[in-house]
């Protein structure tokens, strides 16, 4: 009787655990598809601006780290998926710094050669003298 | 003979480069070269403050890897081993890619402090230019004033001249007068003394 009786209290509980770990099975490929659509997003939406024409190559190689993550995925490697996201991700902020920084080399270069104009009329100035 | 030496040195060459290049593949090696990575760009990041947040990224990367490592004993193998040698391959990749991150970092921050400093170098010239600018079209009106001077200084030295010109004239003129009106009495004494005292009528020289 006791033993009939702890077989009833546990079939609940082992039912219930089964389902518990199937629903966190089922969230996490959820949410690496979710990182998956995000990350490609942005890889898209970077591409069509100016990161797409600065930072070609990280953009090309986020994409990349994508597919492997996909592939990872489908070989139900999620540990390498999520590896590949986090690579990916950090590819595309790289794009973005890349982008930053060359952005700030132009300008600086532009404020170079509107400071050197400004100098070569200040020296003009000088070597003409008082006339 | 010859030739199974060449063989002999070729083999030699590519066991050494083979070795080599999986001592550089070796887990401690990717450890030692993020590790080196991080201290050249700790320099370069100097006080910048984006650059320096990513090497923090990077130097948790740097312990996630090196914990990696410390886990593969004498006693893993296979699987175990290979999945913990491949967390320390991608540990120390994401450190390469926050490096690389902070190197972009530093070097925009650069750039926008020279940018800065050009915008602040070409704000003061502009300001001398003016300063100067100011000063010609001033000497230019100095300049103007002083030509108008001189010529009204000939006009004068001219009318001078006219002037002691006229004076000596007007004296030159002064003594005839004075010399006609001697003239003119004695004449009209001559007149007068020996006979008649009829008046005759004499010209007034003015």
């Amino acid at each position: 009787m006791e033993v009939l009786m702890r077989r009833i209290v546990a079939v609940p509980f082992v039912l219930l655990t089964l389902m518990v770990a199937t629903a966190y099975g089922a969230e996490a490929p959820k949410e690496i598809q979710g990182r998956f659509d995000q990350l490609s997003e942005r890889a898209s939406k970077l591409a069509s601006t100016k990161v797409g024409e600065y930072a070609k190559d990280d953009i090309a190689a986020a994409r990349t780290s994508i597919s492997a993550a996909k592939l990872a995925q489908a070989a139900k490697n999620e540990k390498l998926a999520l590896q590949k996201l986090e690579i990916a991700e950090v590819q595309l902020t790289i794009a973005e710094a890349r982008t930053a920084e060359k952005e700030a080399a132009e300008q600086a270069t532009l404020k170079r050669a509107q400071l050197k104009q400004q100098e070569s009329r200040l020296d003009s100035f000088f070597q003409e003298g008082g006339k | 003979m010859k030739r199974i030496l060449y063989a002999l040195s070729a083999l030699l060459l590519f066991s050494v480069s083979v070795i080599q290049a999986a001592e550089n593949d070796t887990p401690e090696a990717r450890i030692n070269a993020a590790k080196v990575s991080i201290e050249k760009a700790t320099v370069n990041a100097s006080n910048i403050k984006s650059a320096i947040d990513d090497l923090q990224q990077a130097n948790i990367y740097l312990k996630k890897a090196e914990d990696a490592l410390a886990s593969i004993g004498f006693m893993t193998f296979g699987d175990k081993k290979r999945a913990l040698e491949k967390d320390v391959a991608h540990n120390a990749q994401m450190v390469g890619l926050y490096v690389s991150l902070s190197g972009l970092h530093a070097s925009k921050a650069r750039s926008d402090h020279d940018a800065e400093q050009y915008d602040k170098l070409t704000l003061i010239t502009k300001k001398r230019i003016g300063i100067i600018e100011s000063c010609r079209s001033e000497l230019s009106k100095v300049k103007g004033d002083v030509a108008k001077l001189g010529s009204a200084a000939s006009e004068l030295s001219v009318l001078k001249s006219e002037n002691s010109k006229l004076s000596e004239q007007v004296s030159k003129q002064n003594k005839e007068i004075i010399e006609l009106k001697d003239k003119l009495e004695q004449a009209r004494k001559a007149v007068v003394a020996p006979s008649s005292p009829a008046v005759v009528p004499v010209p007034v020289v003015k």
